[in-house]
């Protein structure tokens, strides 16, 4: 650069002379002096020779920079073979340059002529001058531009490259100074290090043979080395050598470009590291993965690539596999569906390995161009396992369904026989029931069957005695007679035996004292009627002989009172019994709640037992509160049954029963207590279970509690039992209202 | 007039009464007719009976009653008063209870309720017959 005239001097030079030239102009119209006017045009002519030598020079350095770009460019463009995508760049920036150089080329050659042609016009046109000075000025402004992106461009080059000689004996005979932008030496330095630079990494192992390659003449491709720079980062470099030839072909030395590609190379090697992670997954993948080729009719055309996986799964080598498509490993019997699918949609195969193994596979497929070849990338997966687990499964759920279906008719089946059971239980209690309900019934009819004898038999005396009776119209007579009746047919309340014979035996003992015989049979008489108090005026009346004969006549017409109203009485009894025998044994065979009456259940079970409950069991009701609930009305009252049974069976028949009914706003509440021996603490937890009984074998099946706990939880209610041994136990009941 | 006794007991006033009533329409009023509501108060008319000299002779006992069952009582008296007809009277269905009752039955008779007239009388009187 130092052969330039300096732009700056230049530029002085220019302004001095075109001061003075503008000096002499002015002169010249002030003065009108013609050899001013020449000594103007003697100065131009020596400007414009000035400027004329400047450009020339300039043109013989640019050309110099020409060829040394072209060396470069044709350096560059050798390397643009390899396609390398910074090199690219570089090729680019080279052919910037290149158009770069050729338009300053150009416009060089441009302003040459226009000076030339200037300067010839000059003598004419000296008015011109000082717009072409101007011009002049923003020319060289346009140059100053070119250079400063050139030197731009040698810089960017120089941070990539540099350039030195080997000598014979390899010793650095010279490099470009650049060398010191990359590796942080200076030329000296350089010159002195140069191979001690090379670092350990194994592709630096090559060099020594290669450069001895070199020195014998032999060319070879670039290579690569790794150097540390001067701060000890090591950089990869791509060395291009050429030995240097003499007209005697011989070698005498060698011309080295270091093109420095480290974040290419690493980039590179990333790229490499990835690739090699992707055909790892690849290869590893326990799934068939393969490429292939989709031919112009859209049909599967030959393998191009397969995994590790799918080469040993299907048996054929991968030079075999090449020449196979997808279709040929399909299995023959469904080759007639083989096309049927959709691309980028999931399908079934059916595979036959080399070896005849049978395959199912799940293909997975992606389409896409390579080259304007069209491939397709399929993942296919072994499903042979799913298959036959689906297989399974559908198996286990057929078996499911079968088993549930056997398993609701046997929830059928077996609420069936819960009915049948709760229908045997009551039954059962109702067989147990039987002979004291026959004892309940046998009473009453006992009963009437005895009195009707004794109506019949008192009518008939009546009868027979009566004529007489009114034959004798005997005042007294009568007057006994009627007396007694009347004080017979008052209603008295009823005594005990015990009582009707201490009154009797007062009456005997009265009549005794006051010598009216006979005694007893008149005390009997009394006592049949009935006359316990006040019979003094009636003893009074008993003075004639035939007074025991009107009594006796008396007696005949209340014994048809008395007998008719046991009648009465038996008939209600007995009645009472079978309807609450016509209740109990009630099937309700609509099967649905109804609203219904829990006392009057918990009454009519206490009916039936009462000839149990009578002989030692005093019962205390508490009743408080309105005791209608929902309930299916035929099996609440085996529950009353069961419970009440339990607590006579407890108190060994002698004891008090407590039953208890309250209700809130949702159910109604039953306790039925008994202060009998109580429940084991051991058992209590057993004693709803099926077939846990304290009974003796044939007293009872066991079903009992477990019915009742069945019939309260189908009302959606709960029993709990509360139980102290010796003290007794309660059953708490509670059912919905609804 | 020495009148012997008969008792009937029964815990249902309506069997009672009608019992009484029956009995006495039959044997008429030379027997003394006692009533008892359980076992317990007839031991009481028996001791009061005893008391008063008045021999028993015929107990109509029911079976199943609070208290003392008939066929109890009626082994219970069986050692003083073997010589006392006993009639047992039940309403009882049970076979086996019936059956166990007819094991005794060398001591008292059993008439089922309902019970005809003549059938009680007619055992009354074997019953006599026996003893005598």
């Amino acid at each position: 650069m130092g052969n330039f005239i300096t732009h700056k001097r230049f530029r002085r030079l220019v302004v001095v002379l075109s001061l003075i030239t503008l000096l002499l102009i002015v002169f010249i119209i002030v003065s009108r002096q013609a050899f001013i006017a020449f000594a103007v045009i003697v100065i131009q002519i020596a400007l414009g020779l000035s400027f004329y030598i400047y450009l020339k020079k300039q043109e013989s350095e640019i050309s110099k920079y020409h060829q040394r770009i072209y060396k470069l460019i044709a350096s560059l463009k050798l390397e643009s073979h390899q396609k390398d995508l910074s090199l690219q760049k570089t090729v680019k920036s080279v052919e910037e340059l290149d158009s770069l150089i050729s338009e300053l080329e150009q416009a060089i050659i441009r302003k040459t002529n226009d000076l030339i042609t200037k300067n010839s016009e000059l003598k004419g046109k000296q008015k011109e001058i000082l717009h072409q000075n101007r011009e002049l000025v923003s020319a060289y402004d346009a140059l100053k531009e070119s250079r400063e992106r050139y030197e731009k461009l040698v810089k960017n080059l120089e941070e990539e490259y540099f350039f030195y000689g080997l000598g014979l004996d390899g010793q650095v005979l010279y490099v470009s100074p650049s060398v010191e932008k990359i590796l942080g030496y200076s030329v000296s330095e350089y010159k002195e290090k140069s191979f001690s630079l090379l670092t350990k990494n194994p592709v630096n192992n090559a060099v020594a043979k290669l450069r001895s390659d070199s020195l014998q003449g032999r060319l070879h491709p670039k290579y690569i080395v790794e150097a540390i720079d001067k701060q000890n980062i090591p950089h990869i470099l791509e060395i291009l050598e050429i030995p240097n030839l003499n007209a005697d072909k011989q070698v005498v030395s060698i011309e080295g470009l270091a093109h420095e590609i480290t974040e290419r190379y690493n980039a590179e090697e990333l790229i490499k590291e990835q690739e090699e992670k992707y055909r790892q997954v690849f290869n590893s993948a326990s799934d068939f993965i393969f490429i292939y080729e989709i031919k112009r009719d859209n049909k599967p055309g030959k393998f191009i690539e397969a995994n590790e996986y799918t080469i040993r799964n299907l048996g054929y080598g991968h030079h075999e596999l090449i020449e196979m498509t997808p279709e040929d490993l399909v299995a023959a019997e469904i080759w007639k569906d083989a096309y049927d699918r959709k691309p980028n949609e999931k399908y079934e195969r059916i595979w036959e390995s080399k070896d005849g193994l049978i395959i199912n596979v799940e293909i997975s497929e992606r389409y896409f161009k390579i080259k304007n070849q069209t491939v397709c990338i399929a993942v296919a997966r072994d499903i042979s396992e799913r298959k036959r687990v689906v297989e399974e499964i559908k198996f286990m759920n057929e078996e499911l369904i079968n088993q549930k279906e056997n398993l609701e008719a046997l929830v059928d089946n077996l609420t069936q026989t819960q009915e049948q059971l709760v229908q045997s239980e009551k039954m059962a209690a109702l067989g147990q029931l039987i002979a004291g309900v026959a004892h309940e019934i046998n009473t009453p009819l006992g009963a009437i069957k005895a009195s009707i004898g004794n109506l019949s038999d008192s009518l008939n005396s009546a009868l027979t005695n009566l004529p007489e009776l009114v034959r004798s119209q005997s005042e007294e007579n009568l007057n006994l007679f009627l007396s007694t009746f009347n004080r017979a047919a008052k209603i008295t309340p009823e005594l005990s035996s015990r009582e009707k014979r201490e009154k009797k035996r007062e009456i005997r003992k009265n009549l005794k004292e006051k010598n009216i015989e006979p005694a007893e049979l008149i005390a009997d008489l009394f006592g049949y009627l009935e006359i316990f108090e006040d019979y003094d005026d009636l003893v009074n009346l008993l003075n004639t002989g035939e007074s025991l004969k009107v009594l006796n006549n008396v007696r005949d017409f209340i014994s048809l009172l008395k007998n008719t109203h046991t009648i009465s009485v038996a008939a209600d009894k007995a009645s009472k019994v079978v309807f609450a025998l016509k209740k109990y044994a009630h099937r309700d065979t609509l099967g649905e709640k109804v609203p219904t009456d829990i006392i009057d259940g918990i009454e009519t079970v206490l009916t039936l037992y009462d000839n149990q409950l009578k002989q030692g069991i005093d019962i205390v009701k508490n009743y408080h509160c309105s005791p209608f609930a929902m309930c299916y009305q035929d099996e609440i009252n085996q529950v009353w049954t069961n419970l009440i049974q339990n607590a006579i069976h407890a108190m060994h028949q002698n004891g008090i029963l407590t039953i208890e009914v309250n209700a809130d706003e949702e159910k109604i509440i039953v306790s039925i207590s008994d202060n009998g021996e109580g429940i084991e603490p051991t058992i209590i937890d057993k004693i709803f279970e099926p077939f846990f009984t304290t009974k003796r074998q044939g007293e009872g099946s066991g079903l009992g509690l477990d019915i009742v706990k069945k019939i309260v939880e189908k009302h959606n209610g709960n029993i709990e039992v509360k139980s102290q041994l010796g003290q007794g136990s309660t059953f708490t009941v509670q059912i919905p209202l609804y | 007039m020495e009148r012997k006794a008969i008792i009937c007991i029964d815990d249902e006033p309506i069997i009672l009464n009608s019992l009484v009533e029956q009995l006495e329409k039959h044997f008429g009023q030379s027997y003394l007719y006692e009533q008892a509501e359980s076992a317990e108060e007839a031991l009481e008319v028996i001791d009061d009976l005893d008391d008063d000299d008045i021999e028993i002779e015929t107990i109509v006992c029911d079976w199943l009653m609070p208290g003392m069952k008939g066929d109890e009582f009626f082994l219970h008296i069986d050692l003083k008063y073997p010589r006392v007809v006993k009639i047992l009277l039940t309403g009882q269905a049970d076979e086996s209870l019936v059956y166990n009752l007819k094991q005794e039955t060398d001591k008292f008779a059993i008439v089922h309720k309902p019970w005809g007239k003549d059938e009680l009388i007619n055992a009354i009187k074997m019953r006599l017959k026996r003893i005598d």
